[in-house]
């Protein structure tokens, strides 16, 4: 186990510094000259000067990019301009309502996902099974953005069941929290939980074709129990890798949905850096996106193994 | 050839035959959008704002009194003309890194690598961030999108190459004296066609919804052309008083991209009856687990 970590660990090297170069790129992509475009046209050249400075944007650029990881390494992801403070701070400000609602929403999918997966497979074929997979293409086919105008048009206009948007920390309330989080992670939840439906779908169905679920049913076990002793348990390691994608999925749709319902998380806190011409914040929320997406799979990786020990020889 | 192609798919998968049947009708209006018998997309009428559907305007009017039937189908062509040049882009791109990545094996270390960085990043997001550095245009949004759809593509097309270049034709083509450029065009890039058709109709759904994420966040291409994004991003304030304004041009996305989605699916399955079920979800998602390299006889997974 100890060698498959330390080479999990080797293989994350090149994709963290493909990562991070391509972070550090962003900025130099801007047409122009960046501080004069993220000054704007009244700026003066002194202005102009000392914001490429303080960039670093006037030395060779293999010297801003050995800066750059040096500072990345440090956890400093540079300051905001607008916002006059470090982008970390800004980003841990804006955590809170992000990872509430990417939680909620993941918990949601998986809720749904996993029963009617398994149960679809279990009637492979049959009209459920049918209805399942067109489901499941619809949850990928619909923008989260709009299902999100829907679910206000419907359950916030039309029935006053949650508030239109805004954001209530969960510090006056678990009951409001939840309910400013319900819609936005109903929309996030339901493309998510067609793809993890699908994967449990499809490797319930390959656990159900296994000779020790033979075994199990010739033994004249209930299929209740070969469902629940058998394959599920044996299905949902593989579903278990769609978790980490999906988690990584639905950080990056919350940049959109959450400027749906006004939610103060770090998808708002972009759009916003986007408005204002703030590179450095959108640079620092796209690095630590990545950064937390590889992470997440490489405990995805790592749990995996641990589960299923033939995983380490393969 | 075509014909016996689309017998087969309203014989084996009417719900795909239908799907393709709608995707010309939106195809075909989309194309000939200027002569159909709508009034114009630009026409202001501030006396009739935000009117309910009628028979003069079968799907309503906008806060400006246009016709939003018009203005979906205007859109159309603007969002199926962003979906298929990012198709093309991401296609060629993904073709040519997958081909050289499997073909040469130094080549494939470097590339992979930056590859799997890039899809590290979170598809939308990585967009998002390119278009603010670039600027908002349709040509700017087209490269982002394809940037960020490319690598999957590659690594589809790279591990069909690793199959293909092992066969026996190859090591004839190869022991003949063949160059290498008519070896991976001839020989491997026609054989991997099929699965790499089916992974350009999913990056055509997925690049309408990035489109339309895009242009709902002011990314995309800017109003007064519109687009089924920005139509969104106009309407979505109205979606209390003018629910229309706010489902029309919804219904046109998810149409469309799930019909691209239901055929997508259906080529595949046809094009690879071995592809268990089970491959299915793997095959959709290859950043998730290895490609599937279905349409390959008698492929495995890597």
């Amino acid at each position: 186990m100890a060698r498959y970590v330390a080479g999990r660990l080797a293989a994350l090297v090149p994709v963290v510094l493909v990562v991070g170069v391509t972070v550090f790129l962003l900025i130099h992509l801007i047409p122009g000259d960046p501080a004069q475009v993220i000054l704007g046209p009244d700026a003066s050249a002194a202005q102009v000067a000392q914001l490429r400075h303080a960039l670093g944007l006037d030395r060779p650029i293999y010297v801003q990019l050995v800066l750059w990881f040096e500072r990345v390494l440090r956890g400093d992801l540079g300051n905001s301009i607008f916002l006059r403070r470090p982008v970390a701070q800004a980003i841990g400000e804006h955590l809170g309502p992000t990872a509430g609602l990417t939680a909620l929403a993941e918990a949601l999918a998986l809720a749904v996902a996993i029963p009617s997966g398994v149960l679809a497979a279990w009637k492979q074929h049959s009209r459920f099974d049918q209805a399942f997979m067109l489901f499941v293409l619809l949850g990928v086919s619909i923008p989260s953005f709009w299902t999100g105008l829907n679910l206000i048009a419907a359950f916030a206009v039309s029935i006053r069941l949650f508030p239109v948007a805004g954001y209530v920390s969960p510090a006056r309330g678990i009951g409001p929290w939840l309910g400013s989080l319900a819609l936005p992670a109903v929309a996030l939840a339901f493309t998510q939980a067609g793809l993890i439906a699908r994967m449990a779908r499809d490797s319930t169905i390959d656990v159900l074709a296994e000779d020790y679920v033979r075994t199990a049913r010739s033994k004249g076990l209930d299929e209740a129990a070969v469902l629940a002793r058998h394959a599920v348990r044996n299905a949902l390691i593989p579903t278990l890798t769609v978790v980490g994608t999906s988690l990584a999925n639905l950080l990056s749709g919350a940049v959109v949905v959450e400027t749906v319902f006004v939610l103060p998380g770090i998808g708002n806190l972009v759009v916003q850096s986007i408005s204002r011409r703030d590179y450095p914040v959108i640079e620092g929320v796209v690095l630590f996106v990545a950064l937390v997406y590889v992470v997440l799979n490489l405990l995805v990786d790592l749990l995996y193994a641990a589960l299923d020990p033939r995983i380490q020889y393969g | 050839m075509v014909e016996a192609l689309l017998r087969l798919l309203v014989r084996r998968r009417p719900l795909a035959a239908a799907s393709l049947g709608v995707l010309v009708v939106i195809a075909l209006s989309a194309l000939l959008a200027p002569w159909l018998p709508l009034p114009a997309p630009d026409r202001i009428d501030m006396a009739s704002r935000l009117a309910p559907p009628s028979a003069a305007h079968p799907f309503g009017t906008d806060n400006f009194g246009r016709d939003v039937l018009s203005r979906v189908v205007a859109s159309g062509r603007v969002s199926l003309a962003i979906g298929l040049a990012v198709m093309a882009l991401s296609t060629l791109a993904g073709a040519a890194a997958g081909l050289i990545a499997g073909y040469y094996r130094r080549a494939d270390a470097v590339l992979m690598r930056v590859l799997d960085g890039l899809m590290a990043f979170p598809a939308i997001l990585l967009a998002i961030a390119l278009v603010a550095a670039l600027g908002a245009s349709a040509r700017n949004e087209i490269v982002a999108i394809a940037l960020v759809f490319f690598p999957r593509t590659a690594r589809i097309v790279r591990a069909s190459t690793l199959q293909l270049k092992e066969r026996a034709f190859v090591e004839a083509a190869v022991a003949l004296g063949g160059w290498d450029g008519r070896i991976l065009g001839r020989h491997i890039l026609l054989n991997a066609l099929p699965p790499l058709i089916v992974q350009s109709t999913f990056v055509f759904a997925e690049a309408i919804l990035a489109d339309a994420a895009l242009s709902f966040l002011g990314l995309g291409v800017r109003p007064p052309t519109p687009t089924w994004g920005n139509m969104l991003d106009d309407a979505h304030i109205y979606v209390a008083t003018a629910p229309w304004f706010v489902v029309f041009p919804g219904i046109a996305i998810v149409v469309t991209v799930l019909c691209l989605n239901l055929l997508g699916d259906a080529v595949r399955d046809l094009a690879d009856p071995h592809a268990a079920a089970g491959r299915r979800a793997r095959a959709r998602r290859p950043a998730a687990a290895p490609a599937g390299v279905q349409g390959v006889p008698g492929a495995a997974p890597e």
